[in-house]
């Protein structure tokens, strides 16, 4: 999906993948984008962004990137640095340089030792453990009356 | 005239009038009808004797050494049975006034015999007007890169594609109200770029944008990621960020920021390039001076005859 070679493509070579899926839409390093940015396919930011991304498709926060926003995507990678709650339906990568300030709602969470995580992250599909946590409780209740006794 | 006979006995003349014919509804009906069917004959016969193809000469057509390649390629057109008006353009006809006059007189297809040049100047009156447009390529292959696009060949290859009349709905732009092929290029100035109303695009560094139709090729050497659709409804916005002065390209030249995207592509149905200043924009290879360029896309605009070998 974000290949990186050094292809440059001419005419007929971009042409003949028309019809293919849906296209990439790149936001690249020099480019700030103020607003609600919706798109369908698979996003990658080099740049800067404020107010919203949304995305049907993958999401790529490069290094030198800038977000202020809320995210929306299925799959996010974050390498970059993103100031707004961020919610992937899928997965969720940082990097170890990425850099997250605010809340996060995933079903899949991978993050690679040195990123930096402030915000209160929340599973999808995932039951929050009430009784266990009231068991707990209970015997930390005991302990104490033991404890004074 | 009739004498009759009135009270005080005088012959007097008397006008007679003529009997009223009293016709039912249903009498009426069917000579409104037969009038009518009288008036669609005569419409359709008017259509017959119209020739369905137009064909328009640019100006350095007429020159001599085009003269054997014009008689062929009649000749062909004829042997096709394809045949019809010949316009001449001069520079006391307007190409745009000939096309609109062909669409009144319901021609369904004009064919532009010229170079890309004459075609882009054509696009103008040929979009929205669902008149079928062909094209005949006149000159060398550097003139005529359209030509290539289209699958159109040289010569009498282009009669036979012609008659073949593969047709292929192809989306046109429009740029303050008018139409548009192929893309626009604004080179870097001190503008904005508001998109489908919802964003707006600056720039950190100057950058040059080109907004594209038909044909989207990044000439920066950087790879364009993505693929030009001719009929899916959107435009590609595409943004090269520069470098900023003479250092940034030193830095640039010696310490390639491998990994760093420079190009931004963007997909939208409008763009409005709004511009603190005039700036200079290229419309189809036209140049423009304008502090505002409202575009959109009207998705299947144009109706063209392409050839098999096309590239769209």
């Amino acid at each position: 999906m974000f290949k990186k070679d050094d292809q440059s493509y001419n005419l007929s070579e971009v042409e003949a993948d028309a019809g293919g899926e849906e296209a990439q839409t790149v936001i690249a390093a020099g480019v700030r984008v103020d607003g609600n940015f919706n798109s369908r396919g698979d996003v990658l930011i080099e740049g800067v962004v404020k107010g919203s991304v949304k995305t049907d498709k993958n999401l790529k926060i490069g290094e030198k990137a800038k977000i202020y926003a809320a995210v929306s995507a299925i799959n996010v990678f974050v390498a970059g640095e993103a100031q707004g709650n961020i919610k992937a339906t899928g997965r969720l990568e940082l990097s170890s340089t990425a850099r997250i300030f605010g809340d996060v709602e995933v079903k899949t969470l991978v993050v690679e030792a040195g990123a930096v995580l402030n915000g209160k992250c929340t599973m999808i599909g995932v039951e929050s453990p009430r009784a266990d946590a009231d068991e707990l409780k209970d015997i930390g209740k005991i302990k104490n009356a033991k404890d004074k006794e | 005239m009739q004498k009759t006979k009135n009270d005080g006995g005088e012959n007097l003349p008397q006008k007679v009038r003529p009997k009223a014919v009293r016709i039912t509804l249903e009498e009426a009906r069917g000579a409104t009808s037969a009038r009518r069917k009288e008036g669609a004959q005569k419409t359709a016969a008017r259509r017959v004797s119209e020739p369905a193809y137009s064909y328009i000469y640019d100006t350095f057509i007429q020159e001599m050494k085009y003269l054997k390649l014009l008689r062929e390629l009649e000749n062909r057109l004829v042997d096709l049975g394809i045949g019809g008006r010949v316009h001449r353009l001069s520079c006391f006809k307007n190409l745009q006034e000939i096309i609109k006059d062909d669409v009144v007189r319901e021609v369904k297809t004009v064919v532009i015999v010229g170079n890309d040049e004459s075609f882009i100047r054509a696009i103008d009156a040929l979009g929205e007007t669902g008149v079928v447009a062909g094209f005949i390529p006149i000159g060398g292959e550097k003139e005529n890169q359209l030509a290539k696009i289209f699958g159109i060949g040289f010569g009498a290859v282009a009669c036979d594609v012609l008659s073949a009349r593969l047709l292929r709905k192809i989306d046109l732009g429009v740029v303050n109200g008018h139409h548009f092929l192929t893309n626009i290029d604004i080179p870097a100035a001190n503008f904005f770029l508001e998109c489908d109303g919802r964003y707006n695009l600056s720039f950190l560094k100057s950058a040059d944008v080109r907004i594209c139709n038909l044909t989207g090729q990044a000439e920066s050497g950087e790879r364009a990621i993505r693929v030009l659709n001719h009929s899916d409804g959107f435009l590609e916005t595409i943004v090269y960020s520069k470098s900023r002065g003479f250092l940034d390209g030193v830095k640039e030249i010696f310490k390639k920021e491998e990994g760093v995207e420079k190009l931004s592509i963007f997909y939208n149905k409008k763009v409005n390039v709004v511009g603190s200043a005039p700036f200079v924009a290229w419309i189809d290879g036209r140049k423009v001076f304008n502090k505002k360029l409202e575009i959109s896309i009207l998705p299947g605009g144009l109706k063209m005859i392409v050839g098999r070998s096309r590239t769209i």
